[in-house]
């Protein structure tokens, strides 16, 4: 069974790659337009990872993944930061945060894949 | 819409005038903050398309790719090796058959030109016969005249007359027979050796030709198949290619995104500006402040423009990047199609294989094979007819010799009467040593004609059962070469239909995929548009940067008044302006041309995933 992984974004065209990337690689995807919209989802489906961008609108990539580890569902999912941001401090407050890992836009579809891989094992 | 600001005149003034200055910038910078916001938000639309878009090309792609290797198995998998084997025992079956039966009717011409050389000695011993004849006939009338003349005495010798009579006739029928078989049989054999030596260069010819031709087809399918094995790299080569423009293209179209944030960045910073330069534009402020205001404004109007310059130039790049990539997508699965069509042998615009020229090649050896097949069965019919008529020929000898001992028995009883009659009967005793005389020629002439009879019989009996066995072998040899010969013939007819149809489906497919990425590509305006926005926007920033020069130079007095713009900025690009700028304004020596270039994402060392992926 395909795993599945939430894309948030509030770029339509970003999710859109992301989608595009991870499904022809064999996975499923969910997206959310912002971090409210992927937390409220989160509190109610099993995803096998979150891949979220960080200035969002409603809620910030920082508040999704203190969110999402806050609840019980997709506690200890793996989260990967991608965004624009590429500041040592914001990569610490990630970090802290509870991300897993941080990928500067823009990704290329196999460092996208292969870092999927690398974190869902 | 954009035009409009730029017309604003911008005059130089002092005091007062430095208000209105500071008014007359508000108003290019606040039609500015519109266009951009209505840039940043109605670009993504375009993207959305040519993303969507990009699923169905990549979807096209992988099904060229797939077909290509398809067509590559079709002519080069184990269906295709399995066939090369076949058709090579296939061939040196057919060559080792043909070889037997040229071997067999080479043999058989021989044996039958021994035997017209044997009918011709039996030739001498019939004409000896004939000259019998004669002499029967010359001694009955003798016999007649002499009975005659002795009158009753003589009563028992007109008998004896009479056999010899009939003797005569006997031996004329019977040697006429037999040199009758023996000019029919001789006419056949001659026929026969004009028919099989005439046919035999035809379809010495037909043969040559058929065992290169299939040696050709042969030798195609081994040499496609041998191209096809080192293919399989290319394609996928040209597959990793086509992976890696698709990749380039998704890391393009995330230009969208990266660039809407840095012109949001622009329009907070240019909106900051507007409600400072409101502010400073009240004539009452006082010239400290206006001052301020004016290097602020240049400072910012500097950056922003470059930023600006910078964003745009990005996504332009973007964007014919997407373009570009897109259509090196459709033009390397051409260049695999054509490269593909080549190596399988394909490369006829009609839609043949070169499969369908090896089909008409092997269906000609069928009817090859039948010929020689045929040509044995007559051969064979034509000793069968041999034998019987030698056989024919054999019992007329046996008659002959018959007549031989009658002969005897009558040149014994005109003995013994000539014996009887006394010295009236001395001149028929002289004829009946003349009988006597010809009974032993008889039993000569038979026995020379009874031998050369019986060496042709056995030649021909010998060549009869050899024929015979070959023939019955040669039947079964070619009944299996026919099935194995009909087997491969629909092997080769369904590789042919995979190949036509694969081949019609490449083509079809890359022609749609790249006309499909030409009108995709040939829509895209987006960078266009946003390139002129951006210009005329940068058109208005530059101007003010002029202007604010000229009334106050460029200074790090107030450098601090910056510090929000950096704290807005999250890419390393925009820092890197920033500082570029900076250091411009302090003597430093910082040119255009850096601005444009692409900073490394992370200041961090490389990742095994790239220089822009951390692990925590």
């Amino acid at each position: 069974m395909a795993k599945i992984i939430m894309t948030a974004d509030d770029s339509a065209s970003v999710r859109q790659m992301v989608t595009f990337t991870l499904k022809q690689n064999g996975y499923d995807v969910v997206e959310a337009v912002d971090g409210q919209d992927a937390l409220t989802r989160l509190s109610g489906q099993k995803v096998d990872m979150l891949i979220t961008d960080l200035n969002m609108p409603n809620l910030d990539g920082l508040g999704l993944i203190r969110g999402v580890r806050a609840g019980t569902l997709n506690k200890f999912i793996p989260i990967i930061m991608l965004t624009t941001e590429s500041q040592d401090g914001k990569k610490n407050e990630g970090k802290a945060a509870g991300a897993t890992g941080w990928i500067v836009k823009p990704f290329k579809p196999e460092q996208l894949v292969a870092v999927v891989k690398k974190v869902l094992g | 819409m954009a035009a409009a600001y730029n017309q604003i005149t911008i005059e130089s003034g002092h005091g007062p005038d430095k208000a209105a200055d500071l008014t007359a910038w508000r108003e290019i910078i606040t039609p500015s903050i519109a266009v951009l916001r209505e840039m940043a938000g109605t670009t993504e639309d375009e993207f959305l398309q040519i993303g969507s878009q990009l699923q169905d090309f990549h979807q096209r792609s992988s099904e060229i790719t797939s077909m290509a290797n398809r067509l590559m198995e079709a002519v080069s998998g184990n269906q295709a090796l399995s066939l090369i084997e076949r058709l090579r025992r296939m061939m040196a079956d057919t060559e080792a058959y043909l070889a037997a039966a040229r071997g067999r009717s080479r043999d058989s011409c021989e044996t039958l030109e021994r035997i017209l050389d044997l009918l011709d000695q039996v030739s001498v011993p019939l004409e000896g016969f004939q000259k019998m004849y004669k002499v029967l006939r010359m001694l009955s009338t003798s016999t007649k005249i002499e009975s005659a003349r002795l009158g009753e005495m003589g009563t028992g010798f007109l008998t004896l007359a009479m056999d010899v009579e009939k003797l005569s006739y006997l031996v004329n029928d019977k040697s006429g027979n037999i040199l009758k078989q023996r000019q029919v049989l001789a006419g056949m054999i001659a026929d026969n050796l004009k028919v099989v030596h005439s046919s035999e260069s035809t379809q010495d010819r037909e043969v040559n030709a058929i065992l290169e031709s299939t040696t050709t087809s042969l030798d195609e399918l081994v040499s496609v198949n041998e191209r096809c094995s080192r293919f399989g790299s290319l394609v996928f080569s040209v597959s990793g290619e086509v992976s890696g423009s698709i990749g380039e293209v998704v890391a393009s179209m995330q230009s969208h995104d990266i660039t809407r944030q840095q012109v949001e960045h622009i329009v907070e910073a240019l909106e900051r500006l507007a409600l400072d330069l409101r502010a400073g534009g009240d004539a009452a402020a006082d010239m400290g402040r206006q001052r301020r205001l004016i290097i602020e404004a240049g400072d910012v109007c500097e950056l922003q423009s470059a930023q600006l310059r910078h964003a745009s130039s990005e996504l332009f790049a973007a964007v014919c990047s997407i373009g570009d990539n897109l259509r090196e997508v459709a033009r390397r699965q051409a260049r695999m199609a054509e490269e593909t069509l080549a190596a399988t042998g394909i490369g006829d615009s009609a839609g043949h294989s070169f499969v369908e020229g090896m089909s008409r090649g092997l269906s000609t050896v069928t009817a090859v094979l039948a010929n020689c097949a045929r040509a044995d069965q007559e051969m064979s019919t034509t000793m069968k007819k041999v034998a019987s008529t030698i056989g024919e020929i054999a019992g007329f000898v046996t008659d002959i010799e018959d007549i031989g001992s009658e002969i005897d028995l009558i040149a014994l009883n005109s003995q013994i009467k000539a014996a009887h009659t006394g010295r009236e009967g001395a001149a028929l005793g002289v004829l009946a040593e003349a009988i006597k005389r010809l009974s032993v020629d008889a039993v000569t002439q038979t026995e020379a004609v009874s031998q050369t009879l019986i060496r042709v019989n056995e030649v021909t009996e010998h060549l009869f059962q050899e024929v015979e066995e070959d023939n019955e072998q040669a039947v079964f040899r070619i009944t299996l070469m026919e099935e194995e010969l009909k087997e491969i013939l629909g092997t080769l007819g369904s590789m042919n239909m995979d190949l036509v149809a694969l081949l019609s489906g490449l083509n079809n497919r890359v022609g749609s995929l790249t006309d499909a990425i030409d009108r995709a590509t040939a829509g895209i305006g987006v960078h266009e548009q946003t390139k002129r926005t951006a210009e005329e926007v940068m058109a208005g920033l530059d101007r003010i940067v002029v202007h604010a020069r000229k009334l106050e130079p460029a200074s790090t007095e107030f450098k601090e008044n910056l510090r929000h713009m950096e704290e807005r900025y999250t890419m390393q690009s925009e820092r890197h302006i920033h500082e570029t700028i900076a250091r411009r304004r302090e003597g430093g020596t910082a040119v255009k041309a850096q601005v444009a270039e692409q900073p490394k994402m992370n200041g961090g060392g490389e990742s095994e995933f790239g220089d822009n992926v951390d692990f925590f």
